[in-house]
């Protein structure tokens, strides 16, 4: 059940618009590596709040992690949310705490020891190269290191499911390289992965499963490492 | 819950405080003032009521005697007095004392009793009755009044009906004036409370997203509108306890005879319930801002 995603028929529609998304039968298994591609406005960034619960499906059903999302108790989102880690379009790392302070954040929320997070913090900092700034703050790091602290945080808690909404976007390709090599280390220890992208030579370079949107509908599903899965 | 997250809880919240600054300081003054009042509410009420009690204690029922009474009969009339229920103690006043306390009470306009002098006494002998509690007086008036050689009852309960009256009207006042001010320490609690929710929107919102609960982030506020809340009762109880033993001091020198509730344990009680209610108002004003504004 960890680290599984499924959606049936699911629409979402914001007030007084057009449908952000329009019956997505998608359903991605513990481990996998998806990438979630689309122009902009085609729904990726909805498609992955409605995971984490930011927002609701207006239709359809939605199950991560076993949980069925439209009966979920509110009081039971936050556990939810500690088993799923997001690396947002913006980064937002809190811009007065040094990078060591951000990647312990969501441990110190969550209770954590601070032994533990003694241990896990530099763990983490190792994995994404960023041991050497552990005491500076977001702006003095480069684009590609904020990215990389985004990443750190999203995984601090060890999460069966890793969301990242273009994550890739203002980096030029090295970085680029080295972010998505990431996160194929971090998909190699079990974690479900999903990106967000519209960078096409990403996708077509690491040859794994795409779920492509177009106008809030999944148009096209292929995974060239298997067999064609279900749309 | 942990030590180390209540630890946690206290350093946000100091922070919070800090941050706001003039708000917090205007926050808890409002606490302060409007627990002063209350504080002076109470003081009031409870020596009104005390004074109440105690003026309750000395009245007496004035039961005058058949002109043609005779004083040999006089011990078996006390013991008949005595006998009703409820009378605590009883005295004869001959007509002549009754005439000597006439005339001291009337001091200057004595002169209005010198036909007495020309005609003759007019008071009738009577007695003095002091009753156990002024809810009894109208059984004991009736008693009184059954007795053959009682001529008429004269009762006097108009200092204690008024400083009643008073008291009502003390108990009213202040506590109307006591609820509106609440509500005004509210709302500058739940304001200040909400710019630093404000400042801390980005956090919050990261918070949330990587599962935080509602309770840990709710925490830090409720704590710091408690501390906002907490130091301005403190401002008031000591305003409260320094003044009143003043005062205390000043009426038990200058006024001896004027029955005031002693400095202790009344002040220890007053302050006890100011901090409680300095803390639960800041802590509610706390809760009502994040009601609207830490919706999941
Ligand atoms: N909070 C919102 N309120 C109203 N409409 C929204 C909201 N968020 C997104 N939309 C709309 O829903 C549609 C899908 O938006 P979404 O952000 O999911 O696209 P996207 O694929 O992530 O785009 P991009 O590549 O630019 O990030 C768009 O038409 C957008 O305007
Ligand atoms: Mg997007």
């Amino acid at each position: 059940m960890a680290g599984t995603i499924t959606l049936i028929g699911v629409s979402k529609v914001y007030p007084s618009r057009r449908p952000a998304l329009v019956d997505v039968n998608v359903h991605i298994d513990k481990g996998e590596f998806v990438f979630l591609t689309g122009s902009s406005g085609a729904g990726k960034t909805t498609f992955m709040r409605l995971l984490y619960c930011e927002e609701r499906a207006t239709e359809g059903q939605i199950i991560v992690n076993g949980r069925d999302l439209n009966r979920i108790r509110p009081r039971h989102i936050p556990y939810l949310r500690r088993q799923i880690g997001v690396v947002f379009q913006d980064y937002r790392l809190l811009p007065e705490r040094t990078i060591w302070e951000n990647v312990a954040f969501p441990l110190v929320v969550t209770e954590w020891s601070r032994r533990e997070i003694e241990r896990r913090v530099p763990a983490v900092l190792e994995l994404v190269g960023l041991r050497d700034h552990a005491q500076s703050l977001p702006r003095e790091l480069s684009g590609g290191e904020q990215q990389r602290a985004a990443l750190a945080r999203a995984i601090a808690l060890n999460p069966s499911i890793l969301l990242a909404d273009e994550p890739t976007g203002n980096l030029d390709p090295a970085n680029a390289n080295a972010i998505m090599d990431l996160m194929e280390e971090i998909n190699r220890m079990g974690t479900t992965v999903v990106v967000a992208t519209h960078a096409e030579t990403i996708v077509n370079r690491m040859r794994r499963r795409v779920v492509h949107l177009h106008a809030g509908r999944v148009v096209s599903d292929e995974d060239p490492g298997r067999y064609r899965h279900e749309a | 819950m942990r030590l180390r997250t209540w630890g946690y809880y206290l350093r946000e919240a100091w922070k919070g405080i800090r941050v706001n600054g003039l708000m917090s300081l205007a926050s808890a003054s409002t606490v302060a003032i409007s627990l002063l009042v209350l504080a002076l509410t109470l003081i009031l009420a409870v020596n009104l009521q005390h004074m109440t009690d105690v003026l309750e204690s000395q009245v007496q029922i004035v039961a005058y005697l058949q002109p043609d009474f005779d004083r040999q009969w006089k011990d078996e009339l006390i013991a008949k007095a005595r006998a009703i229920p409820h009378v605590e103690r009883v005295a004869f006043v001959t007509k002549e004392e009754g005439l000597a306390r006439l005339r001291e009470q009337l001091g200057s306009d004595a002169e209005l009793l010198a036909a007495a002098d020309e005609v003759g006494n007019p008071l009738p002998d009577a007695l003095d009755v002091w009753v156990d509690d002024p809810s009894h007086i109208p059984g004991v008036v009736q008693a009184l009044r059954s007795i053959e050689s009682v001529d008429a009852v004269d009762y006097k309960q108009d200092v204690v009906q008024r400083l009643t009256t008073l008291s009502d009207g003390v108990r009213t006042l202040g506590l109307a004036l006591v609820a509106m001010l609440s509500a005004a320490t509210l709302f500058i609690i739940s304001n200040t409370i909400r710019l630093t929710v404000f400042a801390r929107r980005r956090e919050v919102a990261i918070m949330k997203l990587v599962g935080a609960t509602n309770g840990f982030i709710r925490w830090p506020f409720l704590l710091e509108g408690a501390i906002l809340g907490l130091a301005g009762a403190l401002a008031a109880a000591a305003a409260a306890w320094f003044g009143y033993e003043w005062f205390v001091q000043r009426v038990t020198q200058g006024l001896p005879f004027v029955p005031i509730i002693r400095a202790q344990p009344f002040l220890a009680r007053l302050s006890e319930v100011l901090l409680l209610l300095g803390m639960l108002l800041g802590a509610a004003g706390s809760a009502l801002s994040l009601r609207r504004f830490l919706r999941v």
